[in-house]
């Protein structure tokens, strides 16, 4: 059998929408010194740094330099990687390519985004521009825009309703509400998602993710020495990615971010069909993403995921239980740090460790995990399959 | 100014080859480009055909800007930059001639908005020579 690559170290910030006195390379010392510590290395043994981000939310360029040295780790290789909200999902997928290829042993990736510099409306116009920029980019449109009309195609292909749309962020806000790290710690019900503003119709303020400050990493070894210095390495076992147009008008469908090719790859390459999956964190960047993502990822037909939050079954207890910690709506979306946060997440509650984000949101028993990580608006897609 | 800043509330994109595109928009027509080479029609136009990949030139073609609206959203909600836009009504539109398209569609209440229904593109002056184009209802 050909060699495996472990994940040995996971660690993470709060995220928070709250400015603090703390500058990025700061946050990212935090996340990395805690997955340092999680991995029972020495600073010596990391032998390669990959640093995820999206850029212009900060004023520092090429941020994996002073993240470099601020660790301590110049001189050795360090690699920058960006593809929007998917940047550390990305940087995994790089760093499993460095060990399996044999350059490196054992690589740290971090993710970080630090976005509260910026008002809303600041940060949005940098995210219009990761699209179309010449044809679409003119008209505005934003993240819950595109969002919004997945959500309407949905809603007139298969009778989603609004109030499905808000049984999404009411779940994750039960969840949300025990993970300490989490930006948003409100339960909420269906009733007050309905009632927050609408930002693009159908979607309401409680339907989007926030924009947030935040860092996380993993650490990555290679079979030998994640055997030795782990009792529960968590293994990756298949890992897909895929991309989609740039422009919204290339769209062949408005009812998926086109991240089911991803997913194709990743159970072809472990050897699982979604019913064995005994948890998972989606990108649920917005109510209508995580539906999509149901169905994309096989858990539900494709047209079936209103049905499926509708009767609970990504609860815990249900078939799937789907982003226990609160997802994207609740924790926060510093947009490089999250694909890291989704594994860390999986991660834990392979190694029986989900108490350590809240006894309540352990999945007991969980062998094999999924990370599901999208950049955009389906402009890359990232899967992830994990196991024990 | 370069010509092409003539389209859009904003524009980020002041170079390009399809300049002409604007020459259009001035006599209130639409065109797209059409490859010699394959055939492949593309709206917006592109300078370059990303099927065939040859290189063998591109042909301006006039659309109808007959399409049926295949999905939008309210935004009440603007980037900065869009302030003065919003509450917009963002539509994908499929044009008769094939691709999809993406604009505001203006002249319509929420209550009358149905996905499937039949819109046109047509060209807007939303200042002194300067363009874009929307959907509105047929
Ligand atoms: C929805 C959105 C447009 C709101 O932005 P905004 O109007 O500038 O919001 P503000 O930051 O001014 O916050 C206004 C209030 O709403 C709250 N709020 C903002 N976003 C929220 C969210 N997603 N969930 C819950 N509350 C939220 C804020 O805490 C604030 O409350 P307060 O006044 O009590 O402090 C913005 O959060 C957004 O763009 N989200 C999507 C981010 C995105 O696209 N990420 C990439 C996706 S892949
Ligand atoms: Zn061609």
């Amino acid at each position: 059998m050909s060699e495996r690559i472990g994940i040995i170290g996971v660690g993470q910030t709060s995220f928070h929408r709250i400015r603090l006195a703390k500058s990025l390379r700061e946050m990212c010392f935090d996340a990395y010194s805690e997955a340092l510590d999680d991995s029972n290395l020495a600073p010596e043994d990391i032998d390669g740094l990959i640093v995820c981000y999206t850029e212009e939310y900060d004023k520092q360029r090429g941020p994996w330099s002073p993240i470099a040295e601020y660790l301590g780790l110049t001189p050795k290789p360090v690699v920058g990687v960006s593809n929007y909200c998917a940047s550390s999902t990305m940087g995994v997928r790089v760093g499993w390519a460095m060990i399996k290829s044999g350059l490196h042993d054992v690589v740290a990736v971090i993710g970080y985004q630090k976005m509260t510099e910026l008002s809303g409306a600041e940060v949005q116009e940098k995210m219009i521009r990761g699209g179309d920029l010449m044809w679409e980019t003119p008209f505005g449109i934003g993240m819950p825009h595109v969002y919004a009309c997945f959500a309407n195609r949905h809603m007139h292909e298969f009778g989603t309703t609004e109030e499905q749309l808000a049984m999404v962020r009411v779940k994750n806000s039960e969840y949300g509400s025990l993970n300490e790290k989490a930006a948003f710690r409100e339960k909420v019900t269906v009733e007050k998602v309905m009632k927050s503003p609408v930002i693009a119709w159908p979607l309401k303020l409680l339907d989007c993710t926030a924009n947030a400050d935040g860092a996380s990493c993993v650490i990555l070894a290679k079979e030998e020495i994640a055997k030795k210095v782990s009792d529960t390495p968590i293994w990756i076992k298949g890992i897909g990615s895929s991309s989609e147009t740039n422009s919204m008008g290339a769209r062949e469908s408005f009812v998926t971010t086109g991240s089911w090719r991803a997913a194709e790859q990743a159970y072809k390459m472990a050897g699982v069909s979604p019913k064995d999956i005994d948890v998972a964190e989606v990108h649920d960047c917005f109510t209508i993403a995580e539906i999509m993502a149901y169905e994309d990822l096989g858990f539900c037909k494709k047209g079936e995921g209103g049905k499926f939050i509708e009767e609970g079954e990504s609860y815990i207890g249900g078939k799937i239980p789907v982003n226990v910690d609160g997802g994207l709506l609740c924790k926060g979306h510093p947009v490089g740090a999250t694909g890291g946060s989704q594994i860390r997440t999986i991660t834990l509650q392979l190694r029986g460790e989900g108490y350590k984000i809240h006894p309540k949101c352990e999945v007991e028993g969980a062998e094999i995990g999924l990370v599901h990580n999208v950049g955009g608006t389906g402009h890359v897609s990232n899967v992830i399959i994990l196991g024990r | 100014m370069t010509a092409f800043l003539r389209f859009g509330y904003v524009n980020y994109t002041p170079d390009t080859e399809v300049v002409r595109f604007i020459r259009g928009l001035r006599e209130g027509k639409l065109y797209g480009t059409e490859c010699v080479g394959c055939g492949e029609f593309y709206f917006p136009p592109r300078s370059d055909c990303g099927k065939c990949v040859k290189g063998d030139g591109m042909e301006w073609k006039e659309i109808s800007g007959d399409a049926k609206l295949v999905t939008f959203s309210i935004s009440q909600f603007a980037p900065k930059g869009f302030e003065k836009v919003v509450p917009y009504i963002l539509a994908v539109g499929q044009l008769k001639e094939g691709p999809n398209v993406v604009a505001h569609l203006e002249g319509v209440e929420k209550e009358e908005i149905e996905i499937g229904m039949d819109i046109k593109l047509v060209v807007k002056e939303i200042g002194e020579d300067r363009y874009i184009y929307v959907f509105v209802p047929k």
